[in-house]
């Protein structure tokens, strides 16, 4: 759903300062940015933009849940009179920004819009991101997980965004990629054109981002090299200290597994549909009680292949963004970047 | 209109049970706001039960047995005895109300205990209103 | 390297070569300096990999009782062979839970105990590490010793030193039982923690008014994602089946209706107050008298969810109400089993 249209770019600056005062002026829409509570940073709604945290590299949470909310009420069904039944539908028409997001987790969505607005058009994914603009924030300081340039991203990558923004120091250099993007300029006096001297400040700061994402993984190379790897013993050893836990999924931005359930309450049901995630245990598990997926060699063998090769098979493009939240909050250290390697040799 | 509570009460067959019909042949008066259920002993009522009741909307939750020695199946109230002691102390913890989850002996012959329990509970509850802390949520109008 | 982890790597080497054990339970190295990892070395010649080392946070315990959920391959025989692991004197506790839970016995295992002084909680590791200016990114090696009431940590070669209360994990600070309960071998001298355990930070939540405790605790679990990693790390957890994955509920024309009466989904999947608090209140519920707080589950928690108030709550309550400690005695019958004429009732009507 990324700007097809052939929206030329064009760049502006915001000085730092005045930054509240835009997104004061934004009133219309709900704004969801990084926010920091004690030691963990997540998107939420802000109401205060002074709260927002832009320090941070990444979130904990991936903000997948704007665009795919972790529970999702479907429709809810009510008993009427005399045996009738009111089926209600969510409205979904509340307009979204997520401000901040980072290149990375943009990429994740345009990865999930491929999926869920591509052959199979699902009402509520589609409906969401329509009403939803995403500003980005070009990464300044990479983490030492993160490897987007190896999977096909970047620091500054503009995939799936209305704007990237880069800190230039007391102002942000703003890329605005699309008519979404230009219609929250236009808005307001706030931004200026940007000069021939920001663009060179804003050029460095890329090129220095670029330069200390040292490490490149052969990523490239896994979609042909796991043809022939699925009985591999590599799935037996490399998962012995996995715990089949939900974190590395539930905190990815590209996972998108879901479960449909009835939920009763008295007379009354409703629909939703929550996230699942493939290490789970129960994740395959058939009415007849055979479990396809038995063993978490099984279920860790699932995360890379899908990533790494069916949905590349799917759609031409590796469907991990590089992130690294897999690894900082694996609570045993599983190291994809290390699988990757360690896949790419064999 | 006065807030009616709802109140689930797990019974045992043997005496919590015996004693509601006690009470109802004797033609006794109590409160109307308990819902029933007879399990074979207060050893049966795994503490899932009443957290599952409380999460259907239930205000109040009571488990009702023999008293200690009486129980039909030797020692199952004194397990359960164990557990509810437990479970009052997190769900304390955590900030609901004590009185949402109650427990008493109430034997085959005390059928005017069990109108008085019930009452008791019955008021206790009311006092507090109803209970959403809990409760499934998403359904309200 | 220390002479523990020498010995370590020695008598494991010696066990994997004459064919004792399956496989070792240990440490290496992690996906950066400040993380070490459980590994699992089956082959004599890669005892090397092992460490030991105040970054040895995790509680391999568990690992001990994967096997045993483990379906076997089409052809594969089970290696019935003990398995080797290393414990610290908390990680025992919960092997000491699983012996007299009979969920693995022991000549399954042997057991490497190590006396430990303490470690570190990378987490906050980290935090004190850029409050120097030095971020994660840039470190490429680190080393640290113990040094009296303070940790030397040496950060690409220049040394720092931080209290240990800054660094170390919080169920550290009042470890009782730093000296493995039971092991079959131990290595280093044994070490003094602390006599008594502090519950403090529980006190702090029980003093609060109920609508205050609420609040704090509605917070908290609002946070949770339900991803498992609490009860999928807990050394303790080891069902095959878990009452609260709904989806498990299979039914199949053999499913008697007492079966499918007690498979009811006793948990939604929708993430929401309701669900969540069911959700953290079953596990206590589960973990009574079985807990034996060793942290794992907060230390795995990715939204920073301070499972060990609830954890230290139950401890507490326990051993006030009935006397009782888990994973002390390998003879123990389990809490939930057993009772006492004057068990607390003042409760009941
Ligand atoms: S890789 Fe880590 S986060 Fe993922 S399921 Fe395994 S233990 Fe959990
Ligand atoms: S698989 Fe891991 S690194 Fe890749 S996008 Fe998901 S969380 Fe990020
Ligand atoms: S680890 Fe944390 S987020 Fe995950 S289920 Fe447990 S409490 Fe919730
Ligand atoms: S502290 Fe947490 S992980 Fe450790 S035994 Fe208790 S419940 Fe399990
Ligand atoms: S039969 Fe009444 S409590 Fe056991």
């Amino acid at each position: 759903m990324t700007s097809s249209n052939s929206f030329k770019a064009e760049n502006f600056v915001i000085k730092k300062e005045d930054v509240a005062q835009f997104l004061k002026g934004l009133s219309d829409y709900t704004i969801y940015a990084p926010v920091q509570e004690e030691d963990t940073v997540l998107f939420k709604v802000i109401q205060n933009p002074d709260k927002i945290a832009l320090h941070i590299t990444n979130t904990v949470k991936s903000p997948k849940f704007v665009v795919l909310p972790q529970t999702e009420t479907m429709l809810k069904v009510t008993k009427g009179k005399e045996n009738s039944i009111k089926i209600d539908e969510p409205v979904l028409d509340e307009k979204n920004i997520l401000f901040g997001i980072r290149p990375c987790d943009a990429r994740g969505i345009a990865i999930l819009d491929k999926v869920f607005s591509g052959d199979y058009k699902d009402p509520y994914y589609v409906k969401r991101r329509a009403n939803t603009i995403m500003i980005g924030l070009a990464c300044t300081d990479p983490h030492r997980n993160c490897f987007c340039t190896s999977v096909g991203g970047a620091p500054d990558s503009t995939d799936g965004l209305d704007m990237l923004w880069t800190d230039i120091g007391d102002l942000y250099f703003v890329t605005v990629l699309t008519k979404k993007g230009m219609k929250l300029v236009k808005e307001t006096v706030i931004f200026s054109k940007a000069t021939s001297e920001n663009t060179r400040v804003m050029n460095k700061v890329h090129k220095t981002a670029h330069e200390k994402i040292t490490e490149k993984l052969n990523a490239d190379a896994l979609p042909k090299k796991l043809e022939n790897l699925f009985e591999d013993k590599y799935w037996d050893e490399v998962s012995m200290k996995c715990l089949g836990c939900g974190s590395c999924t539930y905190l990815c931005p590209t996972c998108y597994c879901f479960d449909i359930n009835d939920i009763e309450y008295r007379d009354k049901v409703k629909r939703v549909r929550t996230w699942d995630s493939c290490q789970f245990s129960s994740y395959t598990i058939h009415t007849s009680g055979h479990n396809p997926r038995p063993n978490k060699e099984n279920r860790m063998r699932n995360r890379v292949y899908h990533k790494y090769k069916y949905h590349h098979d799917n759609y031409n493009e590796l469907g991990c963004v590089g992130c690294g939240r897999c690894i900082t909050y694996c609570p045993v250290d599983m190291n994809l970047k290390a699988t990757i390697k360690e896949l790419a040799e064999k | 209109m006065s807030f009616e509570p709802n109140i689930v009460a797990f019974l045992c067959k043997w005496c919590s049970s015996a004693g509601a019909d006690l009470a109802g042949v004797s033609r006794l008066e109590y409160k109307p706001n308990v819902i029933p259920i007879q399990v074979k002993c207060s050893g049966r009522v795994n503490p899932l039960y009443i957290l599952k009741a409380l999460k259907e909307g239930a205000d109040g939750v009571l488990v009702s047995g023999c008293h200690p020695g009486d129980c039909h199946y030797v020692k199952g109230n004194m397990y359960a005895r164990r557990r509810f002691a437990i479970l009052r102390k997190l769900l304390e913890y955590i900030g609901i109300e004590p009185e949402r989850f109650q427990v008493s002996w109430i034997s085959a012959s005390e059928g005017t205990k069990f109108a008085q329990v019930i009452d008791e509970v019955t008021e206790s509850i009311r006092a507090l209103g109803p209970q959403k802390k809990l409760t499934k949520v998403g359904f309200d109008e | 390297m220390s002479d523990i982890e020498g010995n370590i790597q020695a008598k494991a080497k010696k066990l994997l070569k004459d064919g004792t054990i399956k496989y070792f339970i240990g440490y290496e190295n992690g996906s950066d300096p400040l993380h070490t990892t459980p590994c699992f070395i089956k082959k004599a010649e890669d005892v090397d990999k092992i460490v030991w080392n105040p970054l040895c946070v995790n509680n391999l315990a568990g690992y001990l009782t994967h096997d045993k959920k483990r379906e076997l391959k089409k052809g594969e025989e089970e290696d019935k062979k003990p398995i080797g692991i290393l414990v610290k004197g908390c990680d025992s506790k919960s092997l000491v839970q699983l012996l007299s839970e009979h969920r693995i016995e022991k000549d399954e295992v042997i057991i490497f105990g190590v006396p430990c002084d303490g470690v570190i909680d990378p987490k906050k590791l980290e935090k004190v590490l850029k409050d120097k200016n030095l971020s994660v990114n840039t470190i490429d090696s680190l080393t640290i010793q113990h040094d009296g009431k303070n940790y030397t940590v040496k950060v690409n070669g220049k040394k720092y030193s931080f209290p240990k209360d800054k660094i170390e994990m919080s169920k550290c600070s009042d470890c009782t039982q730093p000296n493995p309960i039971i092991s079959d071998e131990t290595f280093g001298e044994k070490v003094k923690k602390s006599d008594k355990k502090d519950y403090k930070t529980v006190e702090e939540i029980e003093a609060l008014p109920l609508a205050k405790r609420w609040k704090f605790w509605s917070d908290q679990f609002a946070k949770c994602i339900r991803c498992s990693a609490c009860r999928n790390v807990c050394p303790v957890c080891y069902c095959k089946e878990c009452v609260v994955d709904s989806a498990d509920l299979v039914i199949t024309p053999q499913t008697t209706s007492s079966e499918k009466a007690n498979k009811m989904p006793w948990l939604e999947k929708n993430v929401d107050p309701a669900e969540n608090m069911f959700f953290h209140l079953t596990r206590m519920m589960h973990m009574a008298g079985r807990c034996i707080n060793c942290g794992e589950c907060e230390r795995a928690c990715p939204m920073n969810i301070p499972l060990s108030l609830l954890t230290k709550k139950l401890e507490k309550e326990v051993k006030e109400m009935f006397d009782y400690e888990a994973g002390i005695d390998v003879e123990a019958k389990p809490l939930l089993s057993i009772f006492e004429e004057d068990d607390p009732g003042d409760f009941i009507k």
